[in-house]
């Protein structure tokens, strides 16, 4: 690349000045990079080394590490509990994407045909992505609440039932799916935005002029010109599914019965409920393989659609 | 761009291999000065004792410390640190703190909790202050502490459970305050509206602190989770008869099915959202100060049927010597001056925070105390025949957990959630 580079220079015009400057340039990127690279080293490949390393041992943070090889690998494939947790994260995310995906392309669709006050309805929607999630775990589970809480209040109304929301192993997971959907529906609303306002006007017009119908303008031009922001959706969301943690602990510690107890949760109450930060570290890896192995698969499947 | 990269990479590793190499000639720095100096001397950093959240008991603490022990022990002062959050945070913050070799000198502990700290020799043996003190403490305190024959802790002061009563809601409906199983389920039942509950009770794991609010109903039918010779024993009648109850008790219509935060917080029952509350000792004080017009009694665990003897469950903080401290001996003397030697200090921070001493002078120093409602029922009728919560394996404490939950929500049959937890259990005390 750089040889070409310089034939290139070499037949046109010499000028020294020039790949000084191109020197220079490429000396400010490295060091406009270089702070980046430090945070990522210090806070992501230097602990994943780390975990790997503490994998490989018995721990319990008190006492010294005691090497065991690959047990806690070979134990963790014949946890039944771990594999359990696996099995709900992956039915998590099967609801949690499409959910996600349908209600962020929905909210941009709205959005993006509202005559007036788009910015208020964008930050509106916007507004869940920015909240503390703990702020939010607060506040939804008051509104889950089964004698007082809001929401029970209006389906009462409707329906005149009330749901046992967090206190319930059918209706806990779909508890915490609608809050962590809520949450992140906003910041999806904005890349499918973005994609939208990419999409050429002349194509609906065209469109129209030949007599198509919404859902056919839909499903022959919106979608279809969508394809980048959907595949960042859908590779951003999955790996959000399989990182689930928060609203969990903030609603339902993984209860009741286990029913909300994922990946995340497991590997949190491996660690710092059994102190067992070796077999932690295991099942945090094993994760890690399992999202990764999910990503690939996930750009070669598009990928692949995209060259055909 | 390979020279470059190899570059960066080559400066990044120098960067991280200086700091390591600074951090170690500090640590090594600081221990060449430990052996300079006196024996009974503290230079430099004074001790430090980690305690969590403690209400009045961790302000007097701080208070005494700085105003008394570090003027007349300038020598070997203390610096009490007050970790923000709730249990858990303080437990990952300790154990992390040892991890990287950062451990106070000194901390509390839970029941629950100290035997990671005793199996991981970071207890110091304090036998020879407690020794000739051993007398002076109720049933059980110094037993709790006790590992082998040593003495492991420094007892502090004792939170019992009861059950919270509104008396209000209880006259206005013509109840009786319940007595027996069948009865605390049908009042909660008949004490429930719309707007409030009829029983508050743990429902959430919490770290272990369901199973805590669980033992007197496993107690109470003669069941244990582990024997004394350490075997497992959950798998029994008594445990089925036990579980079966609590299973019942959190579906009946009266009972709360989720609390809003820990139960240990008594604001649902102050502010009337439900007609009783299961909770500690320490939430009378609580109550004196925010919820003073509330008209309320504390009554023991209801027993399984008439004319049964009850049981209790003592938690409670107890306060460890670290081995890898400073100066173990000088730590051991602050807090056997703290809690084992005088009365006063004790005395202050029992009655401070609605706490029961371990320490029979000191419950009778405090006599007008302790005869006060509702302190003389914790006293007088739960102490009795109450135990100090055990100490288990996280995961013993951890299988205990899910089974209440398994119990209480799953479909699962109760013989199944005992064949599942003792397998647990057994695999955890291997």
């Amino acid at each position: 690349m750089l040889k070409s580079k310089q034939g290139l220079k070499k037949q046109a015009i010499k000028k020294p000045k020039l790949s000084r400057i191109a020197r220079r340039e490429e000396r400010a990127a490295w060091l406009f990079l270089a702070p980046a690279i430090l945070l990522l080293m210090v806070f992501v490949f230097i602990p994943m080394i780390n975990a790997g390393y503490i994998s490989l041992h018995s721990w319990d943070l008190l006492t010294d590490m005691e090497w065991i090889g690959f047990d806690n690998f070979i134990a963790l494939f014949q946890d039944k509990d771990w594999i359990s947790a696996l099995i709900r994260t992956f039915i998590y995310a099967l609801c949690y994407v499409p959910s996600l995906f349908i209600m962020a392309l929905l909210l941009a669709l709205i959005v993006k045909h509202i005559p007036k006050g788009t910015g208020i309805f964008r930050t509106a929607y916007f507004m869940p992505v920015i909240l503390s999630s703990v702020v939010t775990g607060i506040i939804w589970k008051l509104m889950y609440d089964e004698r007082s809480g809001l929401i029970n209040n209006i389906i009462e109304g409707i329906l005149g039932i009330r749901i046992p929301w967090l206190s319930s192993v059918e209706w806990a997971m779909a508890a915490v799916l609608i809050v962590n959907v809520w949450m992140q529906m906003g910041y999806y609303m904005i890349i499918f935005l973005a994609g939208l306002q990419d999409i050429p006007t002349s194509y609906y017009e065209a469109a129209k002029i030949d007599g198509a119908n919404p859902w056919q303008i839909f499903w022959r031009i919106t979608f279809p010109n969508l394809s980048n922001a959907s595949l960042f959706v859908v590779v951003m969301s999955v790996i959000g599914s399989f990182q689930a943690y928060d609203q969990i602990a903030m609603l339902t510690q993984g209860g009741p019965a286990g029913s909300t107890t994922l990946g995340v949760q497991y590997i949190y109450d491996t660690a710092f409920g059994l102190y067992d930060m070796g077999y932690a570290a295991s099942c945090a890896l094993n994760l890690f393989v399992i999202i990764l192995i999910f990503t690939m698969m996930q750009f070669k499947l598009t990928r692949g659609g995209e060259k055909e | 761009m390979k020279k470059r990269m190899r570059w960066i990479a080559g400066a990044l590793s120098v960067l991280m291999l200086f700091s390591l190499t600074a951090c170690g000639k500090e640590k090594n720095q600081d221990e060449a000065e430990d052996e300079n100096n006196p024996v009974g001397e503290v230079t430099g950093e004074p001790l430090q004792l980690w305690i969590t959240t403690l209400g009045e008991e961790a302000d007097i603490i701080t208070r005494v410390t700085e105003e008394q022990w570090n003027k007349e022990h300038p020598k070997t002062p203390v610096e009490v640190t007050v970790v923000p959050g709730n249990s858990d945070d303080f437990y990952q913050k300790l154990s992390a703190a040892f991890a990287t070799e950062n451990g106070p000198d000194m901390f509390c502990i839970s029941n629950a909790e100290m035997l990671k700290y005793v199996e991981s020799e970071i207890a110091y043996d304090v036998t020879k202050w407690l020794d000739s003190n051993k007398d002076d403490y109720v049933e059980g305190a110094i037993e709790a502490v006790t590992y082998g024959d040593k003495i492991l802790a420094f007892p502090g002061n004792m939170d019992i459970m009861g059950i919270y009563c509104n008396n209000t809601m209880f006259q206005n409906a013509g109840l009786e305050l319940p007595e027996t199983w069948d009865e605390l389920i049908e009042t909660s039942n008949a004490l429930a509206t719309k707007d409030r509950y009829g029983i508050i009770i743990q429902t959430d794991v919490q770290s272990g602190y369901q199973v805590f609010e669980f033992y007197p109903f496993l107690w109470m039918c003669n069941g244990q989770v582990l024997a004394e010779d350490g075997s497992v024993v959950f798998e029994s009648e008594a445990a089925k008869k036990a579980l079966s109850f609590y299973s019942e008790l959190l579906n009946a219509p009266g009972t709360c099915k989720k609390v809003e935060n820990s139960n240990t917080d008594i604001s649902p029952f102050g502010t009337e959202r439900t007609a009783m509350q299961v909770c500690g000792s320490w939430a009378v004080s609580w109550l004196e100060e925010n919820y003073e017009d509330i008209d309320y009694s504390v009554i023991p665990y209801p027993v399984s049927e008439a004319g049964e003897t009850g049981s209790g469950v003592i938690g409670g903080w107890q306060y460890m010597v670290s081995s890898k401290g400073k100066n173990p001996e000088a730590s051991a003397e602050y807090l056997n001056w703290l809690w084992n030697s005088g009365i006063e200090i004790p005395k202050e921070t029992a009655t401070m925070g609605a706490k029961i001493s371990p320490r029979q002078s000191v419950l009778d120093a405090a006599k007008d105390y302790y005869s006060q409602y509702p302190m003389n029922v914790f006293v007088n009728e739960i102490l009795p025949n109450a135990k100090l919560e055990p100490s288990y394996p996280a995961a013993v404490v951890k299988a205990v957990g899910d089974a209440l939950q398994d119990a209480a929500y799953s479909n699962k049959s109760l013989e199944d959630i005992l064949a599942d937890t003792q397998a647990k259990c057994e695999k955890a005390v291997k």
